[in-house]
């Protein structure tokens, strides 16, 4: 049966995802820079929707294992399609003192992302048929100051993705880019509020299954930001460029 | 990781309400990175349905777990399953029902995490059969003080293990829990419904009930002179595939019907003498008319489940819950004075519910003894309730009864240590062993001076 990989399944997000294709019985692959931190969520999936889960270790940052692995999981398994969803959102202030941390937050978001999403659009590209999915951010449709490092990353890898679209949309191979607003996850723990503009990650993940089951190319979620953004983007930048943001 | 300073934490009772230090910790090194941190006591917390300051924690430390919410094993052919503890009985019922499995204790709500269950050693409207939580669980996993994680069964670090139970989360944290599930063949239960005159009839019909798997009474507490605990007495079997044949189609069906929600907190004048009197007469005279009947386990177990927040119905400022346990040979005696008091006072219960309690095990804490068991939910309008609840304290003292600690949020340590005498120092000796500094420690613990006299003064005999 063909199944789902998962790339950086400890995430929130991508654990409202697995439950959400574990409900409907898909079997899923699932990675985490270790494959302890996701052994019981493994054992829970399978005890309480009866699916398969198969477990990698997978690291976005150490480039040269991407080929391994991926060979790995096309032999064994059949793959359906690839949703990446880690990310890294960093510390801005600290990304600007220290080029270390900046170059983590862009190889994490978008370097790492082209090493191993290449590996698999060649593979469906081939197949013709499946789909890669990438949750990127709103962050990225326009550069603030307040996080300029993390936002350009995800403003790469949006690009990126469409530009996959382009490619592989011949190929019946569908690319979906997720732009989440505000989330509720780990990652902004203690930053945001609820409010009517905040997502749970159950929101999002239903939001990403429909995009993925649609083939839609950009999804939005909550569904208002792609008016808020829209906005966003037609703020002139000699005004843009003065508001603290 | 995450930390949240609550202005107005509080149990399930809305009372008390105190300033805490909440912290989240994803996984076991941080939650080790917690303890060794700025406060001197801790205690974890789990879904937060304890009705009192169990789970509260003032000017200290509070730790919950949500993250440890998956199983890790199920055994199809014995029914052991294995899970991190902030799984919840709703977890495993959703779960398992499916698959022909219920759990063989529950309390009243299903809402509540198997590290809460046995930190209260939680008991259903079947112990005088199954007996408490700690004879559904086979063995479970204890970060104690030193930072040691140890394995607890009824043979591996037996004392330990048996002190777990009833004592409100203060030997440790619980990691992973296992436990023994019990086969169903369907969903439902065969309910019969008996109507009695007063207390006398009541005791009775339930000493003869015993052979049924569930047993339980709604007393109504609003009657005098000689109809002073008139009640209907609810029995139960789970039903077989045959009882269910004719008119059930979904034999292992979970609830499919929507939690709702009370969405805001009722004025306390909603629940005035009239309103509380009206619904304990129609309730009485409602059920006088049922005999038998399939009930869905939902309906039979968890009747408040089915509202979300159902606590907001209380006011604004809360309910308490009274539960209290008599010994059998003093049950009639005793029973009967608490409700000529309730009868004869304002202080107007909305429910009152009698069980039949096995005997007791040997954890120190636990609260279920052999005998019979009241529970009560009491509106707390007013500062009033206190003075009274006092005095229902002292009938049960004279009767060799005792309180129920998850359900307690104001009894004085006097009362306590009378009423748990008997098994202090056995706790008190495996507390000073497993945590000679007092880190794990709670606004219950320290209110009924169960610290101070581990670690000072001796107790009271």
């Amino acid at each position: 049966m063909s199944k789902i990989l998962i790339l950086g399944a400890s995430s929130d997000i991508a654990q409202a995802i697995c439950y959400d294709y574990a409900k409907k019985g898909k079997d899923l692959i699932l990675t985490g820079r270790t494959t302890e931190e996701l052994s019981s969520l493994k054992s829970d999936l399978e005890i309480k929707y009866s699916i398969s889960v198969s477990l990698y270790s997978f690291d976005g940052l150490l480039y040269e294992q991407h080929p391994v692995f991926f060979q790995n999981c096309i032999n064994e398994h059949e793959i359906e399609g690839v949703i990446l969803a880690y990310g890294y959102l960093g510390d801005q202030q600290k990304g600007q003192k220290s080029f270390q941390e900046a170059r983590k937050i862009i190889e994490t978001n978008y370097v790492s992302a082209v090493s191993i999403l290449e590996l698999f659009a060649s593979y469906f590209e081939k197949k013709k048929q499946g789909f890669i999915c990438g949750i990127s951010s709103v962050a990225g449709d326009r550069g603030r100051q307040s996080n300029y490092l993390y936002g350009s990353s995800k403003g790469a890898f949006s690009l990126y993705l469409q530009g996959l679209r382009n490619r592989l949309t011949p190929f019946n191979v569908s690319v979906i880019t997720v732009k989440p607003g505000f989330v509720k996850t780990k990652m902004t723990e203690g930053i945001i509020n609820d409010s009517f503009l905040v997502a749970s990650p159950s929101h999002v993940s239903k939001d990403v299954l429909s995009a993925i089951s649609r083939s839609s190319s950009i999804l939005y979620t909550k569904k208002i930001w792609r008016y808020i953004m829209f906005i966003i983007r037609l703020i002139p930048e000699f005004i843009f460029k003065k508001l603290k943001l | 990781m995450f930390k949240k300073e609550m202005e107005e934490l509080s149990g399930w009772g809305k009372y008390p309400k105190e300033k805490s230090t909440v912290f989240f910790p994803q996984t076991l090194s941080q939650t080790k990175e917690v303890l060794t941190h700025s406060f001197r006591h801790y205690i974890a917390r789990g879904n937060g349905k304890s009705y009192g300051d169990a789970a509260l924690n003032y000017h200290n430390g509070i730790l919950v777990h949500q993250k440890w919410n998956h199983f890790l094993s199920f055994h199809e052919q014995t029914g052991i399953l294995t899970c991190q503890s902030h799984v919840t009985l709703n977890d495993i019922i959703q779960t398992f029902v499916p698959k022909g499995y219920f759990l063989s204790v529950t309390p009243g709500i299903k809402f509540i995490t198997l590290g809460g269950a046995i930190a209260n050693d939680v008991h259903g409207k079947n112990h005088y059969i199954e007996s408490s939580f700690s004879q559904t669980v086979l063995s479970f996993t204890l970060l104690v003080a030193s930072g040691e994680i140890i394995t607890c069964s009824k043979t591996e670090n037996a004392d330990i293990f048996w002190a777990t139970f009833g004592s409100v989360g203060l030997t440790g944290i619980i990691l992973t829990v296992t436990l023994q599930l019990k086969k169903i063949e369907t969903s439902y239960l065969s309910v019969s419904y008996q109507q009695t005159k007063n207390l006398s009839q009541t005791l009775d019909y339930f000493e003869k009930s015993l052979e049924n798997e569930y047993a339980v009474a709604w007393i109504d507490c609003l009657s005098k002179g000689n109809q002073l605990g008139r009640s209907i007495l609810m029995t139960a079997n789970h039903a077989s595939i045959d009882d269910c044949k004719k008119n059930k189609k979904n034999l292992l069906s979970t609830s499919s019907k929507k939690q709702k929600n009370i969405p805001f907190t009722f004025p306390s004048f909603v629940l005035n003498g009239l309103s509380v009197r009206a619904y304990n007469e129609l309730y009485y005279r409602v059920h006088s008319f049922k005999k038998k009947e399939l009930t869905h386990y939902e309906q039979f177990f968890y009747p408040l489940d089915a509202l979300s927040n159902w606590n907001r119905m209380y006011g604004k400022k809360g309910f308490l819950q009274y539960q209290c346990v008599l010994p059998l040979e003093h049950s009639e005696e005793g029973l009967k004075e608490i409700l000529e008091l309730l009868a004869h006072s304002s202080k107007l219960p909305f429910l009152a519910v009698l069980k039949r309690l096995g005997t007791q095990t040997q954890s120190p804490f636990s609260f279920p003894m052999e005998g019979y068991c009241l529970a009560l939910d009491l509106p707390l309008k007013n500062d009033q309730i206190f003075p009274f609840l006092e005095e229902l304290d002292q009938l049960v003292l004279t009767f060799k009864g005792r309180l129920y600690l998850a359900k307690d949020s104001r009894m004085k340590p006097d009362m306590f240590h009378e009423s748990y005498h008997e098994k202090f120092d056995v706790f008190k000796q495996i507390k000073k062993q497993l945590d000679p500094h007092g880190l794990f420690s709670s606004s219950l613990s320290r209110r009924l001076q169960i610290d101070d006299r581990v670690y000072h003064k001796e107790g009271k005999k």
